[in-house]
């Protein structure tokens, strides 16, 4: 049967979702049928898990209505999206550590005789279901010994142990190798063929060419475009992902190649919370003035290299050399000493106090070398949020105010204020314009571009290619962990980035 | 002659585990839900002294016990409803249980009896059975020791052999993964705090109309505590509480038999404490709680 | 919630004395008397003031880390305990005999609270079951010691009366009131002025608000963890000797008031700040010292005192919403645990 004439299996129709005044989902429509693999793609932040988490009943949606078959539904609960028949597979698993591998298949409907689970027709389940996509699992292995691979089989089979009709997968393939991952699709096509509806959600663009029947893109949280497989093609989607370009990518001055190096990054190699491996070995040399971009897609390792640059996550080999100084093995406070910086991408849980005020704030990180001894230099705290905030042109300023009563961009001003003062040498400045309208994110380029020139080197992480463009000497992509590629911004071109930062490859 | 002391002394170690274990296993059943559970000691004074109130009307030690579960139902109902609905920190809800209830329980005293620090005697587990000591008698005098591990017995098979032990055990250690199983993650943790409670208050009815028969001032004297210390010890399990209230019990026992023998008691009654600090800082072995012990849910 | 949680349980205990056939006004009226309408009294009422600011003083500072040192009467006890053998054995030249019968009882509260905090910091041992367990253990241990080796009298098992150039006497004749109680007031102004001003306690307050942006900042969180329980049990030390140099002028097992609830309850009231802690350790002080007078005059049992406490702190905890103190974690075993540190390069 031609997939164009095959009825929706579930159909969302301007289904919106608000986050305060964030608009995650914007009157999206989207469809899925029977027998059909059908990829969700877009950036982060373009509102796919919104979408699959208001679909599964874990958030409700503002306005909107979901279909069924032609019915509508409303979940309230993740136990009404189930017994609907939609199976979940989240990105970040959802199984308990300490329990086998049987118990969290079964996990809310155990087998049982006469009140006690049953064991025996729980392994018996297991091994049935797990025969059914040619998985080897052992039914009474404990969660936490699993690697990474396996535990994703468990997952499945928790989800597909139910039967469902629609199977949704949040970036599968996001922490496999590829024999793993190639496993996986396998059993997406079996699933499709069982006449299954699935739909999964990825940024690698790749496995969406191989694998998809029908395609949608979620740009800022509304649908820009669903198409059949056989109309796309990677350079299509990418730029659907990511945009028509708004400036014209910008030369910046050329740096000299004879400039000293100021940080000398060799083979790094970070891991990940799991142990799976963040950063594959990372060569990066950065010299005087020069601002280093380093694009990619989220969750390709560029927090891990932050985090064991800034030193806050050791890294597992390579090393970090700063104006000549081996701090590889150095503690944070050493390193910022030396003279590195790092503005995070979590203002909240990293940067700032909120109940504290600007002041204090100011004298984050630096407070114990003060001239005073062991009294607060609140003369310094002072100057140097005064100096902050006269900089960034932040109204209605008071010294006193604890941060929280500003707005989240002057937040982010002050933050990025208090990194770039105290003449810095290496700033990791990791999405420094994120939450920040157009005038203030000026203002935080012009001031990453002054600190450049006094002859220190910023490392500029971020998701916003238009910014890597306008700011950065070069922009080095990192794909799974490695550098995939390098290019001057004349050259970073939509398309190009996409490639590159969706497979590896150019 | 030695063996009637080591008998005895096995005896008195049993008779002393009794209501340490009932308070472990509240605290096992609410803390394998995710609920911590400061309270205990509240609990159990509140639950000794609903008993002997009970007990003075009713002159029933089952109506006596049966109050005595109410009141530490009511009381876990309070902290489920603070802790799981209200999000509020249980370490200190906990503390406020605890003195609400001693000090409740020493103003009522004072009211209803009109005599600070004791109750007046009243009708008590001592009293059952006959003058003979029959195995009738042992039975009926010491019914709230076998019901603990009959208890105990129950806690475990029901944690680790039932769907619903599963549930609850799912929702401490990982309520995301519980809730997405279609597990209500809310329900759950408030029965198991009830439970908890009731558990903790039947450990207090013991002292006050098992043990003796009476309720006084500062009875409990810290034995909520040594119950949580035995739920760490244990490793949150309830045959692993059960044990460490032996434990604990058989020190309390030796402690008396070695009053004559000249050896500091206070060393010795230190040891449960000590034995504690050295559980938790993980000389034992590592101990795990359960991983989302303590935290409060959000969706 | 600052004020409304007190008042409304003072109004809930009217409740209680109603239902307990008293009469609120005549009992709150008794209570209002008997603490602050005589010399007596008020004096009284200021000593119990004294013994509050320290405990409390201990417990809010261990708040603003985000600590929970239920340990304080612990803490308390073992720094009464060595101020009173400094003030039996060591004999110096009179005017330092004070300043080193307090510095013994900092010490030894100080000793006593960088047990816990060592453990939290080292293993993730939660200060909560650690300070609680110290606590039992401090009670048994120096009553094994005023029995035995400690003991300084052949009547009770107590210490020998110390020296009298260690005594505090009373600056109004006839009262217990010495000049403890302005101290505790004048402590309680130092502890505000070093959490505010200086660098140590500017890292105490970073960690107690979130130990992640700290750790981001360069600070070494493990330190801070054992510098503030070690100051914390020095307060909590500190009024353990003065209850031995101006009221007892020895130490034996009457001393342990059982005040470790209380405590809590002050630092809550206060929210944590330390001159807050005066005001509500007057507060608590008069709630405890009119109780007395309540019960003989009005005839309500004292124990309305602890049901108001207990509703206080009931209604303090709603404002500390989620897991403020975590009651089990595990030292940073777990991987990208809070606790890690990158390498022990040591603190700053």
């Amino acid at each position: 049967m031609s997939a164009a004439l095959t009825p929706a299996l579930l159909r969302c129709q301007s289904i919106t979702k608000r986050f305060g005044s964030v608009l995650a989902n914007d009157r999206i429509d989207f469809d899925v049928r029977a027998g059909e693999i059908h990829a969700l793609v877009g950036e982060n932040g373009a509102g796919k898990s919104t979408l699959m988490n208001v679909l599964y009943g874990v958030l409700q949606p503002d306005e909107g209505t979901i279909e069924i078959n032609g019915e509508q539904v409303r979940f309230a609960t993740c136990a009404q999206a189930m017994r609907a028949g939609i199976g979940m597979v989240f990105q970040h698993y959802l199984l308990v550590e300490r329990f086998s591998v049987g118990q969290n298949v079964v996990l809310g409907r155990e087998p049982s005789a006469r009140g006690f689970i049953d064991v025996q027709a729980t392994d018996a389940a297991v091994r049935q279901i797990a025969a059914r996509y040619r998985f080897s699992v052992d039914p009474s292995a404990t969660v936490e010994t699993l690697g990474v691979g396996a535990r994703q089989q468990v997952e499945l089979l928790r989800v597909l142990g139910r039967d469902p009709r629609i199977v949704i997968l949040d970036e599968p393939t996001a922490a496999l190798s590829p024999a793993e991952t190639e496993g996986l699709f396998e059993v997406m096509a079996r699933l499709r063929d069982d006449g299954r509806a699935v739909i999964f959600i990825t940024h690698k663009l790749k496995e969406v060419m191989r694998h998809s029947d029908r395609i949608t893109v979620l740009r800022r949280g509304r649908v820009v475009a669903t198409m059949d497989r056989t109309e796309a093609d990677e350079s299509k989607l990418a730029s659907l992902m990511i945009g028509p370009q708004t400036r014209a990518p910008q030369t910046s001055a050329a740096t000299s190649t004879a400039a000293p190096v100021v940080l000398n990054i060799s083979g790094l190699r970070v891991a990940r919370d799991d142990g799976s491996i963040g950063v594959a070995a990372i060569d990066l040399c950065c010299r005087a003035g020069e601002i280093v971009g380093i694009a990619g897609v989220e969750g390709n390792g560029q927090v891990e290299f932050a985090e064991a640059l800034y030193g806050v996550r050791t890294s597992a080999g390579g090393s970090v050399v700063l104006d000549g100084e081996d701090v590889t093995h150095a503690a944070l406070s050493r390193r910022r000493r030396a003279g590195l910086r790092y503005i995070s991408a979590d203002r909240q849980r990293e940067g700032l106090v909120l109940d504290f005020d600007a002041v204090e704030n100011a004298l984050l990180g630096d407070v114990r070398s003060s001239q005073h001894g062991s009294i607060v230099d609140v003369a310094l705290g002072q100057q140097r949020a005064a100096e902050i905030a006269e900089r960034f042109r932040i109204e209605g300023y008071r010294s006193r105010a604890p941060m929280r009563s500003y707005s989240g961009g002057t937040q982010q001003k002050f933050l990025v204020g208090r990194e770039t003062s105290g003449a810095p040498r290496v700033v990791i400045a990791f999405a420094p314009t994120r939450g920040v309208d157009v005038g203030a994110a000026s203002s935080i380029y012009e001031r990453l571009r002054q600190v450049a020139s006094t002859g220190a080197c910023i490392i500029l992480i971020s998701y916003d290619l238009d910014e890597l463009r306008e700011l950065a000497d070069r922009i080095v992509v990192f794909h799974n962990g490695s550098i995939a590629g390098e290019l001057t911004p004349e050259h970073a071109d939509d398309a190009t980035l996409g490639r590159l930062m969706g497979s590896g490859a150019a | 002659m030695g063996l009637s002391i080591v008998l005895a002394v096995l005896a008195i170690a049993v008779i002393k585990a009794t209501p340490l274990a009932y308070a472990a296993l509240g605290g096992v059943v609410s803390e394998n839900a995710g609920v911590v559970n400061i309270g205990l000691e509240g609990m159990m004074a509140a639950g000794a002294f609903t008993a002997v109130v009970a007990s003075f009307y009713f002159h029933s030690v089952v109506l006596a016990v049966i109050a005595a579960a109410l009141t530490g139902a009511m009381l876990g109902l309070l902290l489920a409803y603070l802790a799981v609905t209200q999000r509020a920190d249980q370490i200190i809800v906990g503390m406020a249980i605890n003195v609400l209830a001693l000090g409740g329980a020493a103003f009522m005293l004072s009211v209803l009896f009109g005599q600070p620090g004791a109750s007046p005697e009243v009708t008590s587990f001592s009293a059952l059975g006959g003058a003979t000591a029959t195995l009738m008698t042992y039975l009926q005098r010491y019914a709230l020791v076998w019901l603990a591990i009959i208890v105990c017995i129950v806690v475990h098979v029901f944690l680790y052999r039932t769907p619903g032990g599963l549930h609850l055990r799912a929702v401490g250690e990982s309520p995301h993964a519980a809730l997405t199983a279609g597990i209500n993650v809310a329900k759950y943790r408030y029965l198991a705090t009830i439970v908890g409670g009731v558990l903790a208050a039947l450990g207090g009815a013991y002292l006050s109309i098992g043990e003796v028969d009476l309720y006084s001032d500062g009875m409990v004297a810290g034995r909520g505590f040594i119950a949580l210390a035995a739920v760490i010890f244990g490793r949150w399990t309830p045959l692993g509480a059960m044990s460490a209230c032996l434990f604990f019990g058989f020190f309390s026992s030796l402690q008396i038999a070695l009053q004559r023998a000249n050896v500091p008691a206070q060393l010795l009654e230190m040891l449960p404490y000590v034995l504690t600090i050295v559980a938790i800082a993980g000389f034992i072995g590592r101990s795990r709680p359960p991983a989302a012990d303590g935290v409060p849910f959000t969706a | 919630m600052r004020t409304f949680g007190p008042l409304l349980a003072i109004a809930l205990g009217s409740l209680v004395i109603v239902l307990a056939r008293g009469n609120p006004i005549a009992a709150y009226g008794a209570l209002l008397q008997g603490a602050l309408d005589s010399v007596q009294g008020f004096s009284e009422t200021l000593t119990q003031t004294t013994l509050f600011i320290f405990a409390g003083l201990s417990v809010a500072l261990a708040f603003r880390a985000g600590l929970f040192n239920i340990g304080a009467e612990g803490q308390l006890v073992v720094g009464a305990l060595c101020a009173a053998v400094v003030g039996t054995h060591v004999h110096v030249a009179k005017p330092l005999e004070v300043p080193i019968c307090f510095a013994a009882g900092a010490l030894g509260g100080a000793f006593w609270g960088f047990i816990a905090g060592f453990l939290r910091a080292r293993f993730g041992a939660s200060e909560v079951i650690t300070t609680i367990m110290l606590n039992y253990i401090a009670y048994l241990g120096v009553n094994y010691l005023v029995a035995g080796p400690l003991r300084g009298s052949p009547l009770a098992p107590e210490t020998a009366t110390i020296d009298t150039a260690a005594m505090l006497n009373p600056i109004i004749s006839g009262t217990r009131l010495t000049a403890a109680f302005p101290f505790a007031v004048v402590v309680a102004v130092a502890t505000w002025w070093w959490l505010k001003r200086t660098v140590s306690g500017f890292e105490l307050r970073t960690v107690g608000r979130s130990e992640r942006v700290a750790r981001y900042a360069g600070m070494s969180v493990q330190a801070v963890i054992v510098k503030t329980m070690m100051l914390s049990g020095a307060l909590a030390g500190i009024g353990g000797a003065c209850e031995v140099m101006g009221l007892l002028h020895r130490f034996n097992a009457q001393l342990s008031p059982g005040y470790g609830f209380t405590s809590i309850a002050v630092a809550l009231l206060a929210q944590s700040n330390p001159l807050g802690v005066i005001a509500s350790a007057f507060f608590f002080a008069v709630l405890a010292n009119g109780a007395l007078s309540m019960q003989a005059l009005a005839l309500v049992p004292k124990d309305l005192v602890s049901i108001i406490e207990g509703l206080i702190i009931l209604f303090a905890s709603a404002n500390w919403m989620g897991s403020q103190f975590a009651l089990h974690r595990s030292r940073g075993s777990e991987p990208g645990d809070e606790g890690d540190e990158p390498v022990a390069a040591g603190s700053t």
